[in-house]
């Protein structure tokens, strides 16, 4: 393996199986010529390219319920550890895209939180000031070229 | 360039060690890398395949010559008579031999599937080596791939315990 070049290592982990994403770590830590090609920005750039779609980690559930909805709930549905859903007595997804998942947080005043489920990541942000019933909130990409596959 | 058999469009490839197959155009340009040379009119003569010895390009021609899509009179005959289903499963008993080689062999596959990008032979020879990578520990991907562990010791310790989700 060692003969082959960096970019027939790098065909070959492109059909590693998303879905899995377990081989891609397992790879990485097979040597570090293997780990510097699965870290490589442009592998990652191929890798989304040739699968398309990328995988489905997880699935966030939750029931909505006239008075006090109970805790949504993040489903793993890989063996990737995701961070567990904000311990927040109250929120409300409203929408995710790139990973990012929006809630409505009602501890207080009601505000917003970005999270993101793979690295943990919470961001806060305050609410725009108009009737929380006459308007709702979305997750935009503002990266040029974007496909927003995801 | 030759021609031969009914018009049929010859082009003349040649390995580096001097070996030179005559193959039909159709059969050259499963090979995206050729059909972008024939298509910009950069073959007019011989195509010297750079770093792909005779022996694995002639492997390459092989598989091409079974995987070209069958046209014209021929082919239609073929398709008329066989169902697609049963020429594909074929196909799949046909890859099955073919993949039959030594590791180094397989790995030169790759290589010259991946200069003359020839999608369905770099899907195949890489294959076995996802198989292994996705079926077996770190200990046996090393050993089957040949692959030198250069990790420290306490490095891949640290990076196993940390990411036991990886390793169940």
């Amino acid at each position: 393996m060692a003969s082959l070049m960096d970019d027939v290592t790098a065909e070959i982990f492109l059909r590693l199986p998303p879905d899995e994403p377990e081989h891609l770590f397992r790879a990485a830590l097979v040597c570090k010529p293997w780990l510097r090609v699965l870290r490589d920005p442009s592998f990652r750039r191929r890798y989304s390219v040739f699968h398309r779609a990328p995988p489905l980690l997880g699935l966030l559930h939750k029931l909505q319920v006239f008075e006090g909805d109970p805790a949504a709930r993040l489903a793993p549905t890989t063996a990737a550890p995701l961070s567990p859903y904000p311990d927040l007595c109250r929120t409300r997804p409203l929408d995710c895209r790139h990973d990012r998942v929006l809630l409505h947080v009602g501890v207080g005043s009601w505000h917003f939180m970005v999270w993101d489920p793979v690295t943990g990541e919470q961001h806060r942000f305050p609410e725009p000031g108009i009737p929380k019933l006459i308007y709702t909130a979305a997750v935009f990409c503002a990266m040029p070229g974007c496909d927003h596959l995801d | 360039m030759a021609t031969r058999e009914a018009g049929k469009k010859m082009i003349m490839l040649k390995s580096p060690d001097g070996m030179e197959f005559e193959v039909e155009e159709a059969v050259a340009m499963e090979s995206q890398t050729i059909r972008k040379m024939i298509e910009d009119d950069c073959a007019d003569t011989a195509i010297l395949i750079p770093n792909i010895n005779s022996k694995i390009l002639s492997r390459v021609i092989e598989y091409c010559n079974k995987h070209v899509p069958t046209t014209g009179a021929t082919g239609a005959a073929a398709s008329d008579t066989v169902a697609p289903a049963a020429l594909a499963e074929d196909l799949k008993i046909w890859d099955a031999e073919f993949i039959k080689v030594n590791r180094a062999t397989r790995f030169n596959l790759i290589q010259a599937a991946s200069y003359l990008n020839i999608k369905g032979l770099l899907d195949l020879t890489s294959q076995t080596t996802i198989d292994t990578i996705s079926d077996n520990s770190l200990e046996e991907i090393r050993s089957f791939l040949s692959t030198k562990n250069d990790y420290l010791p306490e490095e891949e310790q640290t990076i196993r315990r940390e990411n036991q989700w990886a390793f169940q």
